[in-house]
């Protein structure tokens, strides 16, 4: 309540433009308002047949922006329509925002909570307001190859007329709002960020929760927990959950029983919906209630008659579970109680290879493995924390600054957990396939630490559509890598930070957005011996990006790379030469290209001849040295050496004098 | 029996002086009186090289020769060689010019001393001002104690 406050007089009285629409940021709308975004009203130059509303996103959640494009481009009739999406300039706090336009629906919403009541729908009404216009947005969504996950009574708002329009389903994860009486029994299990994008299949079962919410008028399961809920539908399958202490018309019993199978292979398809739809009449499907034992199952004074819930329950415990599972008793309790020789003497192999390990795997990893093999077509189970096979990157995208979660994904990929879970299962599907090769990566990035590697890179690759998350563009929506280099150049042109111009986040964005050729320069910025090696590499990394995204003068980010680089970068270790580099770079920051810094302060000829010099510069200084020592030393005994060296000059002198007499004495006598 | 051959060869140089002394006898005189200095060097000088002996040997020499010669001009009688000795200006040139052979060899050692200490101080300076400017060329990083990254290299 404080934040929102706070966040209110944030927003001043100024309205915000944004092409032909004006967003009012002094008028927030409450009831369009999410967890991941902020709801203003719009006025528009344009006449739109609707109001209009805008969601400006917190850059710090995941946002589905992956299917942004192909939302515009769609007219889903019976849902808010989204018309625009844009990054814009925020004023209080100064940043960028990634902002959409909706069509604004007229009325409020349905039930603001999944536990209100409403008056129950006719057979008639709800065929016509809601499951009509929704299979119709779901049979859109199938061709376009993209899911809902929003579709609940919470998110239906009134459109006029008896009609209902389905609220927006781009913000946050995928699933994350959805109740879990609305979610399928596994998609619940999940943690509601690790939920993924999931199949239409998943729709078609919210879609079956909402129909059956609003034919009776309320949640009949408003009184339990979500675990509960879960128990519940696996005790009695969903439609036995939701509908057993109610009548439902035949008419009505056989969608519902469709929708609600959870079996996703024996749920009924858009198809099977449209035939209904349009008139056709088959015998409702009966429930198919997961295998119960004859005889409970006892654990942590608990009893457990199917191998579901027992295997969530495990988690409570790890280290007891383990002993349990590899009891007697366990065994017993498969074949005899739960009838499935099969699966006993796979958790016996599995045991069995277990104990032959002797690597350092922990309870957690090795129950997990053995649930993988109890129960495959639940989430992965780790530490409390379940998460679906495609939203372990919605997850790690939502919840990266929380370190706990953040360990935990971590731990799960590096435990090759998802490629578990891939091979326990006992259908091959071809939409499973891909994740082979995905996890099959995502293992080796984990346990890189590395620059551009690591869960920073696992963030980019499993969402190719989030943001760079670097601290340092906190204030910028950086979705591209050229945008990267414009928002650090903003970013420098305000103050210079003094921290390192790359850091973790941004080199992996890179590395999964910049093309096969920035690993190479990621590359020179891992391997370095020293701080000058380190600073060419990170000149050589943005001269790289810079010529290759055509980003145009950079200065302030040049002036930035230098200022935090200039103790390390400069090689030549003449003086004047260095001089004169300074005073070339002087010039060259302001036209701002980074490569030009490079050439100046990294000629590699000039380099050369300034080491060959600097080593004969050495040399020489060492013989001075020795010169100047051998110099003091002969002062000291230079009476000695004087008195040596004068004896035998005295007696070239003498020799000189007596010689020259005797020859002019010769002469004189000679003639 | 290698002693006797080491004894036996001064006792015949020493013999083979003698004889020729007493044939050139005026000579001999002449000689033994104006070199005494020499001889007296000699004795004194304990340097393995005989500078001191050189020094004045060498003038001592060149002042005695013209007497020598005038010697051997005449009759070369006993009477001419004392005549020589005789007079005082044979004498000065004797022993004056040993004089200033000892004088050359006493002076020289002070004179060699400041030569080679202006020399040495001269070359200190150059040194200094080579190395002085070598470090405004290439900074402190030359100097040997300076810990650099060069160790890197």
């Amino acid at each position: 309540m404080i934040q929102e406050t706070q966040e209110a007089k944030e927003f001043s009285t100024n309205s915000v433009q944004f092409h032909q629409f004006n967003i009012e940021i002094d008028n927030p709308i409450e009831h369009l308002r999410t967890p991941f975004a902020q709801a203003f009203e719009v006025t528009s130059n344009n006449n739109y047949d609707h109001q209009l509303y805008a969601l400006v996103f917190d850059p710090k959640h995941y946002q589905r922006f992956d299917i942004l494009d192909i939302v515009t481009q769609t007219d889903f009739s019976a849902c808010v329509n989204l018309y625009n999406w844009d990054i814009i300039e925020w004023p209080n706090p100064q940043s960028e925002r990634m902002v959409a336009i909706f069509s604004k629906p007229p009325g409020m919403k349905l039930m603001e909570s999944i536990n209100d009541q409403v008056a129950p729908f006719t057979e008639e009404h709800l065929n016509k307001s809601i499951i009509r216009p929704i299979a119709n947005i779901i049979r859109k969504c199938m061709a376009r190859g993209i899911t809902l996950r929003a579709i609940r009574p919470t998110n239906l708002y009134s459109g006029g007329h008896n009609n209902y329009l389905l609220g927006e389903f781009i913000s946050g994860p995928p699933g994350f709002q959805q109740p879990a009486v609305c979610e399928t029994i596994k998609s619940a299990m999940a943690h509601p960020s690790a939920r993924g994008p999931g199949t239409i299949a998943d729709d078609l079962y919210s879609l079956g929760v909402t129909i059956a919410i609003l034919l009776i008028g309320e949640n009949p399961l408003s009184k339990l927990s979500d675990d509960e809920i879960i128990e519940q539908k696996i005790q009695l399958s969903s439609y036995g959950a939701l509908l057993s202490n109610h009548r439902v018309s035949l008419a009505m019993m056989e969608p519902l029983r469709g929708l609600l199978m959870d079996d996703p292979e024996e749920r009924w398809s858009i198809k099977e919906l449209d035939f209904w739809i349009d008139g056709r009449r088959v015998s409702p499907k009966q429930s198919v209630i997961i295998p119960k034992a004859k005889r409970n199952f006892s654990f942590l004074d608990k009893k457990y008659n199917n191998i579901r819930m027992l295997c969530s329950a495990f988690h409570y415990n790890p280290i007891k579970a383990l002993s349990d599972i590899k009891s007697e008793e366990f065994n017993v309790w498969l074949v005899r109680g739960l009838g499935d020789k099969k699966l006993a003497d796979k958790i016996a192999q599995q045991i069995a290879i277990n104990d032959l390990q002797t690597d350092t795997s922990t309870p957690e990893k090795t129950l997990t493995q053995m649930c993988l093999q109890l129960d495959p077509t639940s989430p992965i189970r780790y530490k409390n924390f379940n998460v679906h096979i495609d939203g372990i990157g919605n997850a790690l995208a939502e919840n990266f600054n929380d370190s706990t979660t953040r360990q935990i994904i971590r731990e799960i990929i590096n435990a090759k957990l998802p490629l578990s879970w891939l091979s326990a299962q006992k259908k091959v599907r071809v939409a499973l396939s891909k994740f082979l090769a995905i996890y099959d990566n995502i293992y080796k990035y984990s346990i890189n630490n590395k620059y551009g590697y690591g869960l920073e890179c696992i963030v980019y690759e499993l969402n190719p559509y989030h943001p760079c998350q670097s601290p340092l563009l906190d204030n910028y929506y950086t979705n591209t890598p050229k945008k990267i280099l414009l928002n650090l150049n903003k970013l420098a042109a305000t103050s210079i930070p003094q921290s390192c111009p790359v850091d973790r986040h941004i080199a992996a964005y890179i590395k999964c957005r910049g093309g096969s050729k920035s690993s190479f320069w990621l590359k020179a910025l891992n391997d370095f011996n020293n701080n000058q090696d380190n600073a060419i590499a990170i000149f050589e990394f943005y001269g790289y990006l810079q010529n290759h995204y055509h980003t145009g003068p950079l200065p302030h980010l040049t002036k930035w790379i230098y200022e935090y680089s200039s103790k390390n970068l400069f090689q030549y270790k003449s003086l004047k030469r260095l001089e004169f580099a300074r005073k070339q770079l002087e010039k060259s920051i302001g036209k701002g290209c980074i490569q030009d810094i490079l050439n100046i302060t990294c000629n590699k000829q000039l380099t050369e001849n300034d080491s060959y010099e600097y080593r004969e510069a050495k040399i020489l200084f060492l013989q001075l040295n020795r010169f100047i020592k051998e110099i003091n030393n002969e002062q000291k005994n230079i009476n000695q050496t004087s008195k040596q060296l004068g004896a035998r000059f005295a007696s070239i002198v003498c020799a000189t004098i007596s010689f020259s007499s005797i020859l002019y004495v010769m002469y004189r006598f000679s003639f | 029996m290698s002693t006797a051959r080491t004894k036996s060869i001064p006792i015949f140089s020493l013999s083979i002086i003698a004889l020729t002394y007493f044939l050139i006898l005026p000579t001999g005189v002449l000689l033994t009186a104006a070199l005494l200095p020499t001889f007296m060097a000699r004795i004194a000088d304990s340097h393995p090289r005989r500078y001191l002996t050189f020094c004045i040997g060498s003038l001592n020499i060149a002042g005695t020769l013209p007497f020598t010669f005038m010697l051997w001009q005449g009759e070369h009688t006993i009477n001419d060689a004392l005549t020589i000795l005789s007079h005082q200006y044979s004498w000065l040139s004797f022993y004056g010019s040993s004089a200033i052979g000892l004088l050359i060899y006493s002076l020289m050692p002070s004179v060699m001393r400041t030569l080679r200490l202006n020399q040495l101080n001269s070359n200190i300076k150059n040194a200094e001002t080579n190395q002085k400017q070598l470090i405004e060329l290439w900074g402190e990083k030359i100097l040997p104690e300076h810990k650099s990254d060069d160790s890197k290299e």
